[in-house]
């Protein structure tokens, strides 16, 4: 690996954060919204009520406890500079909790929840996809197991959530509807029986994203591993009298499963993000939940901080894949940029 | 025409096969050619068809031929006669919806068609190995050389010490023409003659009593072409082994093998030696392929082709396949399927005009 390379793909990789962070910044600040008369219409739905003589002064205090009443470009230094500390400031709907803590808080419960599902549909559907495809392999059993994932796939994963918490938790009772916990317990992570409860909790999530994308990892894998079956070194490695396992695993596997791990290296970063439609379903206390009520309580401080932290992900994960592919695929060297 | 081989010969050969497998480079090094009285392949009435909508496609239909140990064949004919067919065939890497009908295929005495799956992958490579048309695209993009040729030793029972396997790796290399580093190298590194040496490297790893050689030299130009054909010439004398040359170059073919074999719509027409065969063709339609080639020497206005295009494979007329497009075609040859003759010198012609027991007005039995 060339120093020149690295130096590039880290150059790409804080260009790429600064380009995505100021359109974030900017782009909630065009809509015209004003979050902090938002924020004073949620306390009046809650009966807090203001004098009308109030109300103006009341937006000016705010407006200038969260520095909205400073010029844009000013705003903008002050975001860009805290925004490296990882420093978002306070939420305007949630005050005075800061955006950090609020993303510290999610963040575990969304990457726990989101890495097993995908990991899981990724093992379970790339291994389903490249035996269906194999011709030696045993096809049929896979033949009646997998096609209805590929139905699955087609359906978006939220109405397969509402369709489980109907079937198992509604109808069977077999789960609970909802939640990280049941609301009446306190968090205690040494208790093993809190633990069993947050596993019971995750298990309806994260099945409506395990059966949904199977199908989608399947699909990709079967449709490489045929075409890689009418490759020369498929027919070569037959005529090497190699056994179908090794065949199977180091020929074809292992040359399919290159634009498998492409796709993964883009997925797995939106874990960060959650699931957000999932976890409004299942009123899952994940980082996609935060984003969301960041968004419709039109809180700047706790959009930017999120967002900031998804784009942190999606950057890192595309120069990690940059960094490694050369090594999966011997043919993409590390000085043709 | 084949060599006669009796029952207990085989089950003495099998025999002795089976206790002698291979484990260790060494043994590889020292398994030279076995019992020379044997042919090392003996084709009989091999038969591969196709199961396709319009009926039954011959592709193979009926070749016999023997070839001892160290003796090189080659088989011509025009695209689609069956010459690849027949080479998968003895392999048998035939796909479906192609199937073996019938006949033998006799490897050192012993039958490979009645052969399990598991049997005949250890024949291969071990005792049959194939060199493909396109070694271009042969070679698994993502491994090493060295790892690639490991493979096939490893699952053919060779326990060895990575450095052992690597030395003998290195002198396949050598052997080919290529320098040791090319073993840690990957496909993607090398020129086009250079994967094609590899894989005759690959093909030789376990001295095999056959290789097929698929057009080995296809997508290679002229220079290189050469090189290739005077590795596999050099290889193939230093392991003793027999070669299969499929081709459709005469000229290159003429001058590498011992003998040639005529294909026409999936049936062997006409095998001699290469002096019988390019100075008196027999068969009609090998007096047409030779006249087609053209000559140095002799300057031509025109090269002559071969009027008509070859019958379609599910469809073959009856009597000789050729008959619709021969020039000295009569009577029986379009009621009556020729026979194989045995003309002389281990010389045989699929045609009725040297059947002695077929009446031709152009006979030319003696």
């Amino acid at each position: 690996m060339t120093v020149d390379y690295l130096a590039r793909r880290i150059g790409m990789f804080v260009a790429v954060i600064f380009v995505a962070t100021s359109f974030n910044f900017f782009l909630p600040r065009f809509t015209g919204q004003d979050p902090i008369a938002t924020r004073l219409e949620l306390l009046a739905a809650e009966g807090v009520t203001t004098r009308a003589e109030d109300y103006a002064a009341l937006i000016e205090t705010y407006n200038a406890k969260f520095g909205l009443d400073r010029p844009l470009v000013l705003q903008y230094l002050t975001y860009l500079s805290t925004a490296v500390r990882f420093d978002f400031g306070e939420s305007i709907t949630k005050y005075p909790t800061r955006v950090s803590e609020l993303i510290n808080q999610a963040m575990p419960w969304s990457i726990g929840l989101l890495v097993t599902s995908t990991l899981l549909a990724f093992v379970v559907g790339t291994l389903g996809g490249a035996v269906l495809a194999w011709q030696h392999g045993p096809k049929a059993a896979f033949e009646l197991i997998l096609p209805p994932f590929f139905l699955l796939a087609a359906v978006p994963y939220y109405l397969l959530g509402l369709i489980l918490i109907w079937l198992l938790a509604f109808q069977a009772k077999l789960l609970p509807l909802g939640g990280g916990y049941a609301p009446t317990t306190l968090p205690d992570w040494s208790d093993f029986g809190f633990l069993w409860e947050v596993f019971k909790h995750s298990l309806l999530p994260a099945l409506s994203i395990v059966l949904a994308s199977i199908g989608f990892w399947a699909l990709g894998m079967r449709s490489m591993m045929i075409t890689m079956q009418g490759e020369d070194y498929m027919l070569q490695a037959e005529a090497k009298g190699l056994t179908k396992a090794r065949a199977f695993f180091r020929y074809a596997v292992r040359n399919a499963v290159l634009p498998q791990t492409t796709a993964l290296a883009l997925t797995l970063p939106h874990v960060v993000s959650g699931a957000i439609l999932v976890e409004r379903i299942f009123g899952y206390p994940g980082i996609g939940r935060v984003l969301y009520e960041a968004i419709t309580g039109f809180d700047y401080f706790v959009i930017q901080g999120v967002v900031f932290i998804i784009v942190l992900a999606i950057a890192f994960a595309m120069l990690v894949i940059d960094v490694i592919y050369p090594l999966l695929d011997p043919r993409i060297s590390y000085s043709s940029a | 025409m084949a060599v006669e081989t009796t029952t207990n010969a085989v089950a003495d050969r099998e025999q002795s096969t089976r206790s002698e497998m291979p484990t260790t480079v060494d043994d590889l090094r020292r398994s030279g050619m076995g019992d020379s009285s044997l042919p090392a392949i003996d084709v009989k009435d091999l038969k591969v068809y196709y199961d396709s909508e319009a009926g039954v496609v011959k592709a193979v239909d009926g070749v016999s031929f023997a070839l001892q140990q160290g003796e090189r064949l080659a088989l011509v004919g025009e695209s689609g006669c069956g010459k690849t067919t027949l080479g998968m065939a003895l392999m048998k890497l035939t796909k479906a919806p192609g199937y073996i009908d019938g006949g033998q295929i006799l490897l050192d005495g012993r039958d490979l068609v009645p052969l399990d799956d598991e049997e005949m992958r250890l024949a291969r490579l071990a005792e049959i190995a194939l060199v493909t048309q396109s070694a271009m695209n042969a070679l698994n993009p993502v491994m090493r050389i060295e790892d690639q040729i490991f493979d096939g030793l490893i699952d053919h029972g060779i326990k060895d010490t990575k450095e052992n396997l690597r030395s003998h790796v290195y002198d396949l290399l050598l052997r080919v023409g290529l320098r040791e580093n090319v073993g840690r190298m990957f496909p993607h590194e090398l020129s086009g003659g250079m994967k094609q040496r590899v894989a005759i490297a690959t093909g030789t790893s376990m001295n095999p009593k056959v290789i097929v050689a698929d057009e080995p030299t296809s997508a290679l130009d002229v220079v290189v072409q050469r090189q290739v054909m005077m590795t596999l010439s050099r290889v193939q004398r230093d392991t003793g082994a027999a070669v299969i040359l499929i081709g459709h170059d005469m000229g290159l073919v003429a001058q590498f093998a011992d003998r040639i074999g005529v294909m026409y719509a999936g049936k062997l027409v006409d095998i001699g030696t290469v002096q019988q065969i390019i100075e008196e063709p027999k068969h009609p339609y090998t007096k047409l392929l030779i006249n087609s080639v053209p000559d140095l020497e002799e300057k031509r206005e025109r090269l002559t082709g071969i009027p008509g295009i070859p019958p379609p494979l599910v469809d073959l007329p009856p009597g000789c396949v050729f008959a619709p497009r021969c020039p000295s075609v009569e009577g029986p040859c379009n009621e009556l399927e020729p026979k194989d003759t045995d003309i002389g010198d281990n010389r045989h012609v699929m045609c009725h005009l040297f059947d002695p027991d077929v009446a031709m007005a152009g006979s030319e039995v003696a």
